[in-house]
Order: C-alpha cells, then sequence, then structure tokens
C-alpha cells in the first residue's frame, strides 16, 4: 500500500474513532483545525501517532500552515517528505 | 453672547476647576459667564472664591436645596433668565443630568454637557474627556438623542493654562534631593496620606533623600493630621489650597495619590505616578490607562496594604529613570490644549464640519523593531517591558490560565507591581504575537545550584531552567502554543546549552502535558535531585496535582 493510501486510511480511521464520520469525497477537506471537533490534545495525538507510525515529522511551522490545516493538505505535505 | 455655568460643588472642586478655565477662555475671547453652584449651608461661599479670582464672572448660589433636578433647573433658571444674553447653559454636575438638561431645553436654552461617566443626556453637546481606549467615541451609543453632538477623547480635557505645551526637565543627578508630590485633590481624607508617610518615614533611612509637598485642598478631611506630621518630619512640605499643580507636577520625581482630575494633568507633564482610586469617576480600566503611559494604578487602597504601598513607593524611588522612560511612553497624548478645542466648537456655527480624531490603533511604544522576532510570516515574539506590566497581570488572571497554575488566586495590583520592580526578579518573560494581537506570553528563569551529580565534569553549578506560559486571550490553538514552546527551548538551548528544565503540569491540563511530552520532556524520577528542586521551586504543586517534567540539555547533546 502506497504511503498516500496508509496515511488517508490513518486519517480516517483516526476520526472515526472520535467519532466524526467522512467519506471518500470529503475526508480531504476536512479542516480538523477549525472544525471544533478535534480539541488542541486530540489533534496533538494525532501528529504524534503520525511521526510514530510513519516515522515522518512535522515541524511546528508546517502546523502554522493554513494549508495543513486540512486532511488533504497535510497529507500533500507528509507525502512529499 | 453670555455662557451660564450650571456646576456641582458636592464633590470636591474638580468640577469647578475644569468650568473656571472654560469661563476663563471664554473670557478671553470676549464673551462673559455667571455661575451658578450648589446651596451651600453655614455661610462655605466664600471658600471658593480664592480658586476664582481670574473670572470677571458673577457667582451665584442656589438659594436652598432642591428636591430634585428639575426644581435644581427652576432655580438655576431664575438667574439665567435674568441675563437675556445667555443662550448657552453649561452643566458640570454628577447630580444633575437628564430632567435638568430638559427643563433648560424647554426654556429655549442652548444645553451643554461636561461628563465623564457616560449618562444618558437630551443636551445639545456632550463633551466626556473620558479615555476609554478604542470605545471611547461608542460611549454615548444610545444615551443621547441623534440631534446631539458628541465630542469625546483626552482631547477636550480641560486643564489650566499652565498645562500647554509644557516641557519636563530632566533631573539626571543621582545624589539630588527627590521629591514625591502627594495629594488626594480638593477633598479626601487626608489620614491616608498620612498613614503612607508614616510608612515610608521608616523606609526613609534606605532611600535617597527625599522631600515630600502635600496638597491640602480646599475640601480635604483630617488636614490636623497632616499638620501634626509637618512638625514632626522637617522634609514635609504643605501646600495650601494650591490653584495650580503644574508647576509640581513639572518638578516632582513621583506624583503619588488619588487619580482623579490629576490623570491629564500628570499625561500632560509626564510626571511618574502610582496612583489609587477614591471615588467612582476614578474607576479605569488598565489598557486605557496604559495608553496614556499611567501605569502604576490601584482600584483602591485598603488600610492593611499601605506598608506594602510604601515599599513600592520606595521601589520607583529607587527606580526613577526606569519609570521616566515609562512614563514617556503614550500611545494617546494629552496636551493642554482642550480647553482651546472646546472654545473653538462653542463659537463654531457649523459643528457638523468637526469630528473626533482618535487613535485607530494602540502599539507598545517601548519596544522597536530590533526587539522582534519573526517566527514565520504570521507570528512575532519579543521580550516583555515595562509598559506590558498590566496586560501582563490581566492575561495571567484570565481564568483559563490561573485554574491550571499552582497558584490560582487572582494576583493583585499592588502586589504584582512589587514583584515586578523587584530588583531581584529575574524572569525573562516575552509576548508573542499574530498580526499584531497578542496570543500568549512565554516565560523562564535560570536558577543554579550547586550539583554533585555534575561535577565529575568539572562544571558544579548545574544551570536549572524553569518557565511556563499562559495566554493573553481565550484559548490559544495547539500549532500556536508548539511554536512558542519550541521557539523557548530552542532560544534557551541556546543561552544555557547545559541548561535542565524543569517543570510542574496540572494533570488536568492534558494538552500541555501532552506537548511537552512531544517537545522532549520527561518524568522527573523519584528521590532525584532534579524532584527536590523542583519541589523547592513549585511548593504549591503537590505530586496529586501536578506533573513533574524534565528536559536535560547537557543529556540530550550527548
Amino acid at each position: 500500500m502506497l504511503i498516500e493510501e496508509k496515511l488517508q486510511s490513518f486519517f480516517k480511521a483516526f476520526l472515526m474513532e472520535r467519532g466524526i464520520e467522512t467519506t471518500e469525497s470529503n475526508l480531504l477537506e476536512f479542516n480538523f483545525v477549525e472544525s471544533g471537533l478535534l480539541d488542541s490534545f486530540e489533534i496533538l495525538t494525532m501528529i504524534m501517532a503520525i511521526e510514530t507510525e510513519y516515522s515522518l515529522t512535522i515541524s511546528p511551522d508546517e502546523l502554522l500552515d493554513g494549508n495543513n490545516a486540512t486532511v488533504g493538505g497535510l497529507l500533500k505535505t507528509l507525502v512529499s517528505k | 453672547m453670555m455662557f451660564a455655568f450650571r456646576v456641582s460643588t458636592s464633590v470636591g472642586i474638580g468640577h469647578v476647576m475644569r468650568m473656571k478655565w472654560l469661563a476663563l477662555a471664554l473670557q478671553n475671547k470676549g464673551f462673559q459667564s455667571i455661575f451658578i453652584f450648589d446651596y451651600l449651608a453655614d455661610n462655605q461661599e466664600n471658600s471658593l472664591l480664592p480658586f476664582l479670582t481670574e473670572l470677571n464672572s458673577l457667582f451665584f448660589y442656589l438659594e436652598k436645596a432642591p428636591n430634585d433636578e428639575h426644581e435644581d433647573a427652576q432655580l438655576s433658571l431664575a438667574f439665567i433668565t435674568a441675563f437675556p444674553s445667555i443662550e448657552h447653559v453649561i452643566l458640570d454636575s454628577y447630580d444633575l443630568g437628564y430632567n435638568w438638561e430638559q427643563t433648560l431645553k424647554n426654556a429655549n436654552k442652548r444645553v451643554i454637557v461636561f461628563d465623564d461617566l457616560a449618562r444618558e443626556h437630551c443636551s445639545d453637546i456632550v463633551f466626556d474627556a473620558k479615555w476609554v481606549g478604542l470605545k471611547t467615541n461608542e460611549r454615548y451609543q444610545h444615551k443621547v438623542p441623534e440631534s446631539c453632538r458628541t465630542f469625546l477623547g483626552p482631547q477636550y480635557a480641560i486643564l489650566s493654562p499652565a498645562y500647554s505645551n509644557v516641557k519636563r526637565v530632566k533631573n539626571n543627578n543621582n545624589l539630588a534631593i527627590k521629591k514625591v508630590l502627594m495629594s488626594l485633590g480638593g477633598g479626601g481624607d487626608l489620614q491616608l496620606i498620612a498613614d503612607i508617610v508614616e510608612v515610608l518615614s521608616q523606609e526613609m533611612k534606605s532611600l535617597p533623600r527625599i522631600e515630600i509637598s502635600i496638597v491640602i485642598g480646599p475640601k480635604a478631611e483630617n488636614a490636623h493630621v497632616i499638620e501634626a506630621l509637618a512638625t514632626r518630619y522637617r522634609n514635609i512640605i504643605l501646600l495650601y489650597q494650591p490653584k495650580c499643580l503644574a508647576d509640581y507636577y513639572l518638578q516632582t520625581d513621583l506624583f503619588v495619590g488619588a487619580l482623579g482630575t490629576s490623570l491629564y494633568e500628570l499625561a500632560a507633564t509626564k510626571t511618574p505616578a502610582i496612583t489609587f482610586s477614591i471615588a467612582a469617576n476614578q474607576q479605569n480600566n488598565y489598557c486605557d490607562l496604559d495608553d496614556l503611559a499611567h501605569h502604576l494604578h490601584l482600584p483602591f487602597l485598603a488600610l492593611e496594604d499601605i506598608p506594602s504601598f510604601g515599599k513600592l513607593i520606595e521601589m520607583a524611588l529607587l527606580q526613577l529613570p526606569r519609570l521616566t522612560l515609562l512614563r514617556e511612553s503614550a500611545t494617546v497624548n494629552v496636551d493642554g490644549n482642550g480647553v482651546f478645542n472646546i472654545v473653538n466648537i462653542l463659537l463654531c456655527d457649523e459643528l457638523h464640519t468637526l469630528t473626533n480624531s482618535l487613535p485607530t490603533n494602540v502599539v507598545n511604544t517601548l519596544s522597536n523593531d530590533k526587539d522582534i522576532i519573526a517566527l514565520n510570516d504570521s507570528l512575532t515574539i519579543r521580550k516583555v517591558n515595562d509598559k506590558d506590566i498590566n496586560h501582563y497581570r490581566e492575561s495571567r488572571n484570565l481564568p483559563n490560565n490561573s485554574e491550571r497554575m499552582t497558584i490560582q488566586s487572582e494576583i493583585e495590583p499592588l502586589e504584582h507591581y512589587l514583584w515586578w520592580f523587584n530588583i531581584n526578579n529575574q524572569r525573562e518573560s516575552y509576548v508573542l504575537y499574530k498580526s499584531e494581537q497578542p496570543l500568549l506570553y512565554i516565560w523562564h528563569q535560570m536558577f543554579s545550584q550547586k550539583s554533585a551529580l555534575d561535577s565529575k565534569n568539572g562544571n558544579c553549578l548545574k544551570q536549572y531552567l524553569y518557565g511556563g506560559w499562559f495566554t493573553a486571550q481565550g484559548n490559544v490553538s495547539f500549532n500556536i502554543a508548539m511554536a512558542a514552546l519550541q521557539w523557548q527551548l530552542e532560544y534557551t538551548r541556546t543561552l544555557f546549552p547545559r541548561g535542565h528544565w524543569l517543570a510542574v503540569i496540572n494533570q488536568e491540563n492534558k494538552f500541555v502535558n501532552l506537548l511537552n511530552q512531544y517537545m522532549g520532556f520527561s518524568q522527573i524520577p523519584a528521590n532525584s535531585e532534579a524532584l527536590k528542586i523542583t519541589q523547592s521551586l513549585f511548593p504549591q504543586a503537590s505530586t496529586s496535582h501536578f506533573n513533574y517534567v524534565e528536559l536535560d540539555f547537557g543529556n540530550s547533546n550527548e
């Protein structure tokens, strides 16, 4: 499975575990910063899980970039690493 | 054309004085006026006259105490109608308002009101010099009819002509006698001043030589207590009912007293000051006072606080250059030209051409570009300076901050000022901005301790770091907090490459616990030296409510 597919599955599962239903079409548009559905703790938990499970690092600068506030945007940044 | 002034004499002489300066400015333009004062029992009329000698006006007193505003208006009209050329009636009174104005308007008079309490009015014009930041222009929304013109802000502050174009002479001689001016305004209970002086006298041995001038206003209570004090201390000078304090303000090193009319006089003369409120109209928001560079103010001064207050005065006298610099940091300038601005409006037929020109933005004038570190395109950080003193406290006291701290009670202004100006205060604080809005304060402090463990490296002094952060407004998003903490760790790592961070985090603050874990902090082992030091640094942080964590730069470097 490609890293992109793995990450997409991860995001979908992570959100579902927290009661956030997404479809294939709206997953990438989901804004985890502005939606208010994930608090700071949950978002950081998500970041730490990505770093641990996929050996990827995300810098605070990247997290401050509004383009990385959506699943699709963050996915693109992660895949490009 | 003549003007009639209805002026309250029930609270000090502040209203009388500001209307006197306005009447004098009108007189200098060739317009005469009459004054109508409150009914005064016991033939006290003469007590005001010494303050009004420059005026050619006629002075009247109500012949009895009216039962209500309407009766007061009728009694006032009895004087006013005796002068057919009086078209403008100027009201300056906390006791009189809407109903009084309505009666005068019904008598076809043009009513001009001076207020600083943002009350409802039906007058033709309202002047209010109070500065409430960027909300100054909104104070009378829905409180006056559409036909009423409002002129708001410090540019309408009426001060004595002596405050016009003043320049402070800097006293750079550290050995010179330091001059302190104390005043409660025209009234007030001078027992309070006496208590402060008594406390100061205990501290005087450690102070530079000081000379204390004390104003005894015409309505002051317990003047005899101050007079008795002056016989005991040769460095006390009594100022009996001075007509104008401008020269005293310009020559004094520090003003201590009530915040009333003095607010704008102190601002115009840039006099370092520590003030407290003794009346409702002296209550101000700290951010508004900060704009005027009036940073040291207490909402009240309790008797039990007087020893600490004396300590604050002592600290201020020992750090006068710092206070002088702070006093010069006003965002909103006050000058002595307010009365001329008002006269221009009163004599101008085209009122609709006049608009307020208030500042639209406020900035920290003590910081400059070189102090600002850009973290990225939108985030900047700068070292906290004295101009942040009140905002820092108010932010720290926000419930979402204080409820997670080891000390959850509110930090009071006096306690905060004493801490801020304590020369042993080694806390280094920074404020993080996003698009010019302060988002959070972040601080650290270094603490050296002899370390047996580290002595093997030939480095017996271990540098411990501790710190924290709190938001400046509401909640801060996770990525902002993360950026701030990362900056702090990088910055302190540069300063203290072998530094050892210690922190306590409220166990309920799941996010900050996780954030610190993410940044490399780990739990402090039981029975370790780090644990003992952390406990001594944070004695109120019980292990049942707080997690103890550490990050040793020395170890992480190796």
